[in-house]
């Protein structure tokens, strides 16, 4: 095993290992067990550990490791969602790691040797001292303090700096987080943190795809998998299903898109732009967003909807669209930034600021949309419909227009004036169209009308 | 094509005075076959096309007399009309960076101009006064190449009209990707919107090197060229028609006395107790100038100052900052803005991050001008004017 890269560096290669088919499995287990419930963990030889004790650790994480990576590989969602917990566990490991050494050859395994340079190695290159050239210090930055507020105490390092070639970063070199000298770029470990996690995840990404290959050639393999791949499944499906979800009926989260016909009526325009046109205002982007979460939507699956309807995607591939609207949509939901489980905005604050289908569009293009959409109702109750909310919308009563639109689309009467509510009354709507009405719902509708 | 310029100057041009080993020089011979070639051929672009050896290509432009030479990227396949560009693999394209004056200009939701050139000069016009611009765009870009980046050799072209072409020569350029293309066009961009509705980047922190450099090559001209120019001679706009005069010509024109070196102060008094007015629509004028100055945060005392310290000095080094640059943090951000606005270079991204992109061939002869582009030994001693025509080389 090499001594250099670090023991918890699961991309490297752990040498010789042998491993049952079943404890393989139970490693698998214990390992997934942890990464769901966030509890990120070191390990690290104590100068009293045996060898063989250590061994048995070490085992344990690339057994485990292993046999989730090749489970994961059926699946594309599982994948990605594997990739982010072990990138999460990565970053934790990288930055409280206490060796800087053990650090910058985590760097050099990542970008390869001849990229990563310490600054005295530059230095003596260049024959100048960086730190009194450019009159720098290894001073707690901003960055610093935010990594150490973010992850406790365990940080450490992080204000150190060392030089990588402007060619592996070149998303710190657009951002200008950086001093580059003779195209290196020189960095605290803190601002270069979330590169370092990016690259780790693109790598094991390839890794995954590798062994996606492996196991589909060998049924053996698969068969030896299976339990840990159920069990995956179980979970992130589970994970997934939010609340609001549910009350749709539907399970899968794109699928949510082929019944859009029941989404409050702004969101279907908004969806109608986006599609003919390729992209949005930037409050409109969010409106619809955050509503796509609110309905079930995963990260993955916003992305992949993003990139399939917004001309920003011209010319670029699926992974770099990913990599630039990643912090918009993560930041959606709470998962960086502030972290603030957003939920959508008030049809209030739809009308004043974001899109709402009744303040801004005009009576005639509505008439006519409707006249398109329920051809096949019946007419005199399409016309009634049609009067009434052509009068609301020319009193500047949208709110009641758009209950006006969901008694016709429905008959059922609404109460409430806020997209959240507007996906429960989507979810009854979706059941009474396609016959997935429920006993306890029925009563209560049953009620609501008397 | 100018009504001067013939078919068979073009032609004789290419077959005699064109300099082929130079120009593959600049390419390399490896790989020639498979690179991309455009042309303009009697008005019409001929794209997707490759020669099998550089005499071929000299052949080709002679016998067809091109108007304009264009070198693109390399790829796996010698691009043809079977094989477009669109359809092969990419191997590599250099890296190169345009500047063009024309990238200075902005208009208004009205048509009014709201560039950076204020000499007048716009589109296609050039001057002395604001090819400083790009000859600064072009200096500042070599020394973040050389310096930042690591690279040795940088070659600069004519681009035949108004602008600059730089060629990053280091052979590692040839395959940086487009996704570090675009950081390096990030690290160097601080204005992303040139019509003004974005804000500009506050000049980085981090990034030491570009902000000492900002400060070494761009504040002098800056303080120079902008700065002092008004202040030595105050602009007056009318309030009615919008119209904007030099103040002391103004006032020479009105009554017939010298003006020169009146402060703000008098300048105001005179305009009211010798009530000049407009000159087009007699409507009452304001000193522009003076609230430029105000917007900055600074006196007109302490600006004269501040020009006479930056004059005083032969080379504005980044060290000074402290003991030139006003201590107000507002000032020095309103100065650190309008130096990056009006002096930091402007390049067409798309030239340098297109990879498929074609670019002006070294020495060929522009189409509407007749100049040739030549490369540049000495940028600072280089204006437009004095790059050679298709008729002087003829000659």
């Amino acid at each position: 095993m090499s001594t250099e890269v670090p023991d918890w560096f699961v991309l490297k290669d752990p040498g010789n290992i042998s491993l049952d088919i079943e404890v393989g499995n139970k490693y698998a287990d214990e390992r997934l067990d942890r990464l769901i419930s966030e509890d990120l963990w070191n390990i690290s030889r104590p100068s009293w550990m045996s060898d063989d004790e250590w061994n048995k650790i070490i085992v344990e994480e690339f057994g485990g490791h292993t046999f989730l990576k090749l489970a994961v590989s059926q699946d594309p969602r599982l994948t990605t969602w594997l990739i982010e917990v072990e990138g999460d566990l990565f970053e934790f490991r990288f930055i409280s790691t206490s060796s800087l050494d053990e650090k910058i050859n985590v760097l050099k395994e990542l970008y390869s040797t001849e990229n990563v340079k310490e600054i005295q190695e530059i230095n003596e290159m260049y024959g100048i001292d960086i730190y009194r050239h450019f009159s720098i210090a290894n001073i707690e930055t901003r960055s610093v303090k935010y990594t150490k507020s973010r992850f406790g105490s365990n940080v450490r390092d992080l204000e150190k700096k060392v030089a990588i070639h402007f060619t592996k970063i070149p998303a710190i070199i657009s951002a200008r987080k950086v001093l580059l000298y003779k195209g290196w770029g020189i960095v605290t470990l803190a601002d270069i943190r979330l590169a370092v996690k990016r690259e780790f995840e693109k790598q094991l990404r390839e890794v995954v795809e590798k062994s996606k290959e492996l196991v589909v050639n060998d049924e053996g393999l698969k068969a030896a998998i299976k339990p840990i791949f159920d069990k995956i499944q179980k979970i992130a499906k589970s994970r997934r299903l939010s609340k609001d979800y549910l009350s749709l009926g539907i399970d899968e989260g794109v699928e949510i898109l082929t019944k859009s016909e029941l989404f409050p009526p702004c969101i279907q325009e908004l969806i109608g732009i986006l599609k003919s046109e390729g992209h949005l205002a930037h409050m409109e982007n969010w409106q619809l967003g955050i509503f796509l979460k609110k309905a079930g939507m995963t990260v993955e699956e916003q992305q992949r909807f993003w990139y399939e309807n917004s001309v920003d995607n011209i010319g670029i591939s699926f992974e770099q669209f990913k990599q630039r609207v990643n912090y918009q949509l993560k930041h959606m939901y709470g998962k960086v930034g502030g972290g603030i489980d957003y939920s959508p905005p008030s049809c209030t604050k739809c009308i004043n600021s974001y899109f709402c289908y009744w303040a801004h569009k005009r009576t005639d293009k509505i008439i006519e949309d409707m006249k398109i959409r329920f051809a096949e109702k019946d007419k005199k109750s399409l016309d009634a419909a049609i009067e009434d909310i052509s009068k609301l919308q020319r009193d500047q009563q949208y709110k009641k227009a758009c209950a006006r639109y969901f008694r016709f689309l429905t008959g059922w009467s609404i109460k409430g004036n806020h997209i959240n509510q507007m996906m429960s009354y989507t979810g009854l709507a979706y059941k009474r169209f396609y016959g997935k009405k429920d006993a306890k719902v029925e009563e209560e509708e049953a009620e609501d009308n008397d | 094509m100018t009504e001067n310029l013939t078919s068979d100057m073009l032609s004789e041009y290419y077959k005699k005075k064109f300099p082929l080993d130079r120009f593959i020089s600049y390419i390399g011979l490896e790989d020639f076959e498979t690179r991309e070639f455009m042309f303009i051929v009697n008005k019409n672009v001929v794209r997707n096309i490759s020669f099998r050896t550089p005499e071929k290509m000299k052949e080709y432009m002679y016998s067809n007399s091109v108007e304009s030479a264009y070198v693109g990227a390399v790829y796996d396949k010698p691009p043809s009309k079977n094989n477009r560009v669109q359809d092969i693999g990419w191997k590599y394209r250099e890296f190169i960076f345009d500047i063009d004056l024309s990238d200075y200009d902005a208009h208004d939701s009205e048509g009014n101009y709201v560039g950076v050139r204020t000499c007048g000069c716009e589109k296609y016009v050039y001057c002395e006064f604001c090819w400083n611009l790009a000859l600064e765009a072009a200096l500042f870009i070599d020394e973040t190449m050389k310096e930042d980046f690591g690279f040795k050799e940088m070659k600069w072209f004519f681009s035949g009209r108004r602008g600059v072409h730089g060629w990053v020569m280091d052979n590692e350029t040839r395959s940086l990707t487009n996704e570090q293309r675009i950081s390096i066009l990030n690290y160097l961009t601080m204005i992303n919107d040139p019509t003004r509705s974005q804000s500009l980047e506050e000049i980085p922190n981090e990034a030491k090197p570009l902000r000492n450099r900002i400060f070494s090559l761009l504040v002098k001209p800056y303080f120079e060229y902008v700065f002092l120019q008004d202040l030595e001679n105050p602009v007056l706009q009318c309030q009615n028609c919008k119209s904007k005069f030099r103040a002391y010509e103004l006032i020479k024109e009105v009554t017939g006395r010298k003006a020169e070196g009146v402060r703000f102060d008098t300048l105001d008094k005179r305009i009211r107790d010798q009530n000049i007015k407009c000159k087009y629509c007699s409507g009452p004028l304001l000193n522009v100038t003076k609230i430029e100055l105000e917007n900055f945060g600074l006196t007109e005392l302490k600006a004269s100052k501040l020009i006479k310290q930056v004059k005083g000095t032969k080379v504005f080094d980044h060290n000074q900052y402290n003991l030139i640059m006003p201590y107000d943090w507002k000032v020095r951000r309103n100065i650190g803005n309008d130096i990056i606005l009006r002096r930091y270079p402007r390049i067409d991204k798309a030239v340098s991050t297109d990879i498929k992109r074609v670019s002006r061939l070294p020495y060929s002869v522009h189409g509407s001008t007749g100049k040739i582009a030549i490369e540049i030994k000495d940028l600072k001693k280089f204006y437009p004017d004095s790059a050679p025509t298709i008729w002087d080389a003829l000659v």
